[in-house]
């Protein structure tokens, strides 16, 4: 695999919530609007680069079987410093983002770009990856999250379109709407990656 | 790719375990120690400006220092010395009410209040809340929690609180969720965190009810 490959997997090919469907629990959380997905999938890239950095340095160091606890301990420990040190020192952008932080410990994404890039590649390739998984977060989050934002709430990004008033489908802002919602975007998604990549035999 | 990794003894293992545990753990604390003050001094300023907050039409308001209030058992409003206050557990600190005074040109306003509830849907709440002279509410602030995007974070936006201004419990206007009996429009799909905010700001009621010997309207209706 060529650098720019390790950033551009994660867009499109292997984005981890259409193509791979992984993380689906707080997807469905945060998604309610188009602002709080792309907060929390902005909180999310930061934190899989640094902990991609910290698990890709001493990768060779860690024994096969305790990869995963030792992962979670730097993923969980890397978020909650993050955390604090926005608490401490950039109070205006922990009031955006603060209250996703502690979501990303509960989240695998973080685990699995871990598992797939830090544990095996250098830090170079580990950042990149980490950097093109999380962009796809943003752009996945973005999208669910304006879709149920625009149908559910009749706002996108906050700025209400719709008339005052006109009914919206309300289930939309609740899991079972979310779920409606991923599925029918993933059965565009896919349509639009095999447009690009074409088909792969399942 | 070669992976020169370290094989699978028992004293590897144990080994990478206990150091990234150890430097995990030191790394947090550290980082907890050296941003305690800022955190702190965040905090202070983040109630100066929330009490300002709460009178969004008055500028230039002035807060009174903080009167304490604790919880005892049946809603009962106990009085808090500075040194009581500084005595209370760690983990029971945010149920320490804090009334403050609000004057705008020398002329009693109302009332700023830190409150608590423990019935967050992602448990507890901390918010300020204001009441004018009458014991009308003003404006809310939430200040501590955890509950969800979207969904209970929209206590804080004004579809949620425009109705609620200007109210108070007086017998008309009752403070629960209307699925209870009560006058206020829960968030849909957030009815637990519509309940918390009620029992919040009945806690901040009984707190000024306490401060002002019932002064208030609010005072004989609360348990309406």
């Amino acid at each position: 695999m060529n650098l720019m490959q390790f950033f551009t997997k994660g867009l499109v090919k292997e984005n981890i919530i259409f193509a791979m469907v992984l993380g689906l629990c707080p997807t469905l959380a945060v998604t309610t609007s188009a602002k709080n997905g792309i907060n929390m999938g902005l909180a999310m890239l930061v934190v899989m680069i640094g902990s991609n950095i910290i698990i890709s340095l001493i990768r060779n160091m860690i024994p096969d079987k305790v990869r995963i606890p030792v992962f979670i301990v730097i993923i969980a420990a890397f978020t909650t410093i993050i955390e604090l040190c926005m608490k401490a020192y950039t109070p205006d952008i922990y009031k955006a983002l603060g209250i996703y932080i502690p979501l990303i410990v509960a989240n695998c994404v973080p685990l699995v770009s871990a598992e797939s890039s830090a544990a095996k590649y250098p830090v170079l390739p580990s950042i990149l990856a980490a950097a093109g998984t999380g962009i796809g977060v943003v752009l996945a989050f973005g999208v669910l999250g304006g879709v149920r934002e625009i149908i559910g709430a009749g706002t996108i990004y906050e700025i209400r379109f719709l008339p005052e008033g006109m009914k919206t489908i309300m289930i939309f802002i609740m899991p079972p709407g979310a779920f409606i919602a991923l599925g029918l975007i993933i059965a565009v998604f896919n349509k639009f990656k095999n447009r690009l990549y074409g088909r792969k035999p399942a | 790719m070669s992976h020169k990794r370290r094989p699978n003894t028992l004293f590897n293992m144990l080994f990478i375990l206990v150091s990234v545990g150890m430097v995990s753990a030191l790394g947090l604390s550290y980082t907890d120690h050296a941003t305690k003050s800022a955190r702190e001094e965040r905090e202070k300023a983040k109630k100066i400006e929330a009490i300002q907050k709460v009178f969004p039409k008055l500028n230039g308001i002035q807060a009174d220092n903080a009167v304490y209030f604790f919880p005892k058992e049946g809603g009962v409003m106990e009085p808090l010395t500075i040194d009581q206050k500084d005595k209370i557990d760690e983990k029971e600190k945010f149920k320490v009410i804090e009334v403050f005074g609000v004057k705008k040109d020398g002329q009693p306003a109302g009332f700023a209040v830190k409150t608590f509830t423990e019935r967050g849907y992602s448990g507890k709440i901390t918010m300020m809340i204001g009441f004018d002279a009458e014991g009308k509410i003003t404006e809310s602030a939430l200040l501590e929690h955890k509950e969800t995007p979207g969904l209970g974070t929209e206590l804080d936006k004004s579809t949620f609180k425009t109705p609620l201004i200007g109210k108070t419990p007086d017998g008309t206007f009752k403070l629960k969720v209307k699925k209870d009996g009560g006058s206020v429009d829960a968030i849909t799909g957030a009815t637990i965190s519509s309940r918390a905010f009620c029992d919040a700001v009945g806690t901040a009621y009984k707190a000024v009810c306490k401060q002002t010997s019932d002064a208030l309207i609010a005072c004989k209706n609360l348990n309406n």
